[in-house]
């Protein structure tokens, strides 16, 4: 197959469609018939209108190429009519060669021309595809292409043919072009991948299918070469693969513990669950603390990081895959439930506080976060990060026990201020016993013993006793030094053990107290010794305040009330001598003191300890003269209701 | 504040403290020794009650809402309520001490004291009080007494009380000596003096002095 018929062949032809054909035929037809019938050879002619036939069989139809042929036939037997009048002559016989030679042309250019629309038909079809398709001959010179080609590559199809295909795309061969060469003649096809630079410069990556035609005697004659353009997909590959790469190198290296655990099984198991028809998680696995544990062993560790291998103090990581039993310790199964229920609901994330054994055997304390990828995952790469905060614990532990020394130390202190009074408070009920007492061996000595003033003044002493144990309990309670205990507290009774302490102080200074307690105030949760601590020092600050005021009456209101909301508010108002605006922020300062001999750490001691109940403690200047106090500290209203 | 001419003979002890139990156990320990006992949470309390006619003392707390058992007892002073007083404290201090024994108190005790010495400073109160009221009640009788005596007479009683002999009485004033021995024998009957030295010694309660002419 050479360049001209496989120019020639298709439809689409240039030369072909164009207009000037017809005419050039019909002159070719004019000119025949005039040399044929006008000169007097005797050669035939007519059969030149053959030529004729061809040109139309390339530019018309078959209706118009059998309407051509049978005009060619017309004005040869018009020639010969014209010239010879029937003489059964050579004429004849040279007539009727022509009208063979037209004949048998006219038969072989429609069947070509059916045979070419075969073949147009199919190279159609080759343009439907989006694949590149081009057909190259043995020396590597482009014979076909088509339109994906085009769209692909950006030559068209008369700019391609014709050129050496790998010279027009600076092919880039995988191997040598030599191996490639040699297999597709071996066995037929080659594939592979290919880059090429288009047209406009860019390089593409196509992946390449070849296949070798044969002639009948297998020599090649030419290639088919299919391409499909993989670069973006190749480009997409290469971000995954490099992706994928920076997530194993951040997994690996990262400074905090990282897991992939396969929930898949524990997922199952939940799915289960809600077939039965469970709902209330939460509950369930309270109650069925078994499952729980069975969830626990489902649970598969795939991997774990360099970190997590250190922090759990494993001397390689496969100490750490499988089962997650080696690092579990039983007090954690509760945060285990809740990452359960976090599964049923189809959470993404999850995180809690827990605890992990070390295979040392260490304790950790740990921030646990796992991602869960969204529903309808099989949940089998969850990412569980775990942060030690073994040691911010153990900080913040000491933390806490320096406060609740120092809340100590300055509860003694102001204990300390009140001594005086609270020993007049213990000595006069054991005065009031002594004198009882003796009256009652008075009245016992009588002839007969006075039994019934006997009766009533062991009562009197009775009474005496309670209230007296009463101060020296509330007094040891506030002296001891303990860790701070979360209770249902009544802030009304934590307001009257703190009157009972400072109610001689209040006295001894000539103040009026007067409470006002509100009724069914719902309960704080809390520790008693240190909101007595916050109240009592608000009550010795405002007898404080007061001591220098002789003007006015010396009045302490105490006011407990709850306002709208979940919160139980304590107030605290005197007729001292204020504070400075510009105090008022500052007042709750450590070591911020107005007093001579002051510390500074009873109102900060009072923040803190108010501040880690969840509530707020401010001070206000009130219109008239002294200043008043306010706190406010969350109602436990789950415990109310 | 009135008497209460009543319960004449029965003597009363007066309490005066804020603390309940307090003053219900002294009660009770007063009365098993057959006192009467009254008892007030606080001095204005007592003040607005009626005080018996009969021997009595007044039991103290220093510490009291509103005025002090210090400052209380100098009130009484003024308005001359001459009750002895016996002051109880939790915790007396020496100044505290020294101010209520030079007011006239009875005695200080701190508490818990023993019964005993309450007992025993009630007793002292109670005889001092029963004292000042008889010696109260001896001079009322001798003022009455001396209003009888003419104007001349209760001169020659304050002559005779400064132990003028007749005659130089009789020279002070310018009468015969007979004649001062005369009024010296009325006014020993009409004042009821069994002798001489009674006579001045009445004359000394009363506070006849001779006015130097």
């Amino acid at each position: 197959m050479n360049r001209t018929e496989m120019q020639d062949r298709p439809p689409s032809s240039a030369f072909a469609t164009s207009p000037i054909v017809p005419v050039i035929a019909g002159m070719i037809a004019l000119a025949i018939f005039v040399i044929d019938t006008a000169t007097p050879f005797d050669d035939a002619i007519a059969v030149l209108y053959v030529v004729v036939v061809l040109m139309a069989s390339n530019s018309v139809q078959r209706r118009g190429v059998l309407l051509v042929a049978s005009g060619c036939l017309a004005l040869t037997l018009l020639s010969y009519f014209a010239q010879h009048r029937l003489a059964a002559d050579t004429a004849l016989v040279r007539c009727l060669m022509s009208i063979s030679a037209i004949g048998a042309t006219t038969f072989l250019a429609l069947k070509n021309q059916s045979a070419n629309m075969v073949v147009r038909e199919r190279a159609r079809l080759l343009d439907l595809t989006h694949d590149t398709v081009f057909v190259r001959d043995a020396n590597d010179v482009i014979t076909y292409w088509n339109l994906g080609a085009e769209e692909q590559y950006g030559w068209h199809q008369e700019e391609a043919i014709g050129r050496v295909s790998h010279e027009l795309m600076k092919t880039v061969f995988p191997v040598p072009l030599a191996e490639i060469t040699a297999e597709l003649l071996r066995t037929g096809r080659w594939e592979g991948e290919l880059v090429h630079t288009k047209r406009d410069g860019t390089r593409v990556t196509v992946a390449s299918r070849w296949s070798l035609q044969k002639d009948e005697r297998g020599r090649p004659i030419c290639t088919m070469e299919t391409n499909n353009d993989i670069t973006e997909r190749k480009r997409a590959d290469a971000e995954l693969r490099e992706s994928e790469r920076r997530y194993r190198h951040i997994f690996q290296t990262a400074g905090v513990s990282i897991w992939e655990e396969d929930f898949s099984q524990v997922k199952a198991a939940i799915d289960d669950l809600k077939a039965q028809g469970i709902r209330e998680f939460a509950r369930h696995f309270a109650t069925h603390p078994e499952f729980v544990r069975r969830a626990i062993a489902l649970v598969r560790i795939a991997n774990v990081n360099d970190t997590t291998v250190k922090l759990l103090a494993a001397r390689h990581k496969e100490e750490l895959l499988g089962s997650l039993q080696n690092v579990f310790v039983p007090e954690s199964e509760a945060v285990f439930a809740d990452v359960l229920v976090a599964i049923a609901e189809g959470r993404t994330f999850f995180e809690s506080e827990t605890v992990l054994r070390a295979l040392n055997g260490d304790r950790l304390t740990v921030l646990i976060t796992i991602a869960f990828p969204p529903e309808p995952a099989p949940l089998d790469c969850v990412l569980v990060g775990l942060m030690d905060i073994t040691e911010r614990n153990r900080t913040q532990e000491a933390l806490q026990q320096a406060q609740t020394e120092l809340a100590h130390v300055t509860r003694v202190t102001t204990l300390g201020e009140l001594t005086a009074s609270i020993a007049h408070e213990v000595n006069q009920p054991l005065a009031a016993i002594v004198t009882a007492g003796e009256a009652c061996l008075r009245w016992l000595g009588h002839e007969p013993p006075q039994l019934g003033e006997v009766r009533s003044a062991v009562e009197s002493m009775i009474g005496d006793s309670v209230r007296a144990s009463e101060v020296v309990s509330g007094l040891r309670s506030l002296s001891k030094k303990a860790t701070p205990q979360r209770t249902h507290l009544n802030l009304n009774h934590i307001v009257d053990e703190v009157v009972l302490l400072v109610r001689r102080e209040v006295f001894n200074h000539g103040v009026s107290l007067q409470l006002e307690l509100a009724p069914a105030l719902p309960p704080v949760l809390g520790d008693r010794v240190q909101l007595q601590q916050v109240i009592m020092n608000l009550l010795v600050n405002a007898i404080q305040a007061m001591a220098a005021v002789t003007d006015r009456p010396r009045e302490l209101f105490v006011r407990t009330h709850r306002p709208e909301g979940e919160q139980v508010f304590i107030e605290v108002r005197d007729t001292g001598i204020g504070i400075d605006p510009e105090n008022l922020k500052q007042l709750f300062n450590a070591f911020f003191s107005t007093k001579p001999n002051g510390m500074g750490m009873g109102l900060s001691i009072c923040r803190s300890i108010i501040e880690a109940h969840g509530g707020r403690i401010w001070a206000s200047r009130n219109d008239g003269p002294g200043a008043t106090f306010h706190v406010t500290l969350p109602a436990d209203l789950e415990t109310a209701s | 504040m009135k008497t209460n001419e009543g319960s004449e003979s029965q003597p009363t002890v007066f309490v005066i403290d804020d603390d309940d139990s307090m003053r219900r156990a002294l009660t009770s320990l007063f009365r098993s020794v057959g006192l009467r006992a009254e008892v007030f949470g606080s001095a204005p309390e007592f003040l607005q009650s009626k005080l018996p006619e009969a021997p009595g003392c007044l039991v103290l707390d220093i510490r009291l809402p509103g005025p002090s058992g210090l400052d209380f007892q100098n009130e009484l002073a003024k308005v001359n309520i001459h009750i002895p007083i016996i002051f109880i404290t939790g915790h007396g201090d020496i100044p505290m001490t020294v101010r209520a024994m030079k007011a006239g108190a009875v005695d200080f005790l701190t508490k818990p004291f023993r019964d005993q010495d309450m007992l025993d400073a009630v007793a002292t109160a109670i005889e001092r009080d029963r004292k000042r009221r008889h010696d109260e009640k001896i001079l009322l009788e001798l003022r009455s007494l001396f209003a009888t005596l003419t104007t001349r007479e209760q001169e020659v009683l304050a002559l005779v009380a400064s132990g003028l002999m007749n005659k130089q009485a009789a020279a002070e004033i310018g009468l015969a000596e007979i004649t001062v021995k005369i009024h010296r024998g009325h006014i020993m009957k009409k004042m009821g003096a069994r002798s001489l030295a009674d006579l001045v010694r009445m004359a000394e309660l009363l506070g006849v002095r001779r006015t130097k002419s």
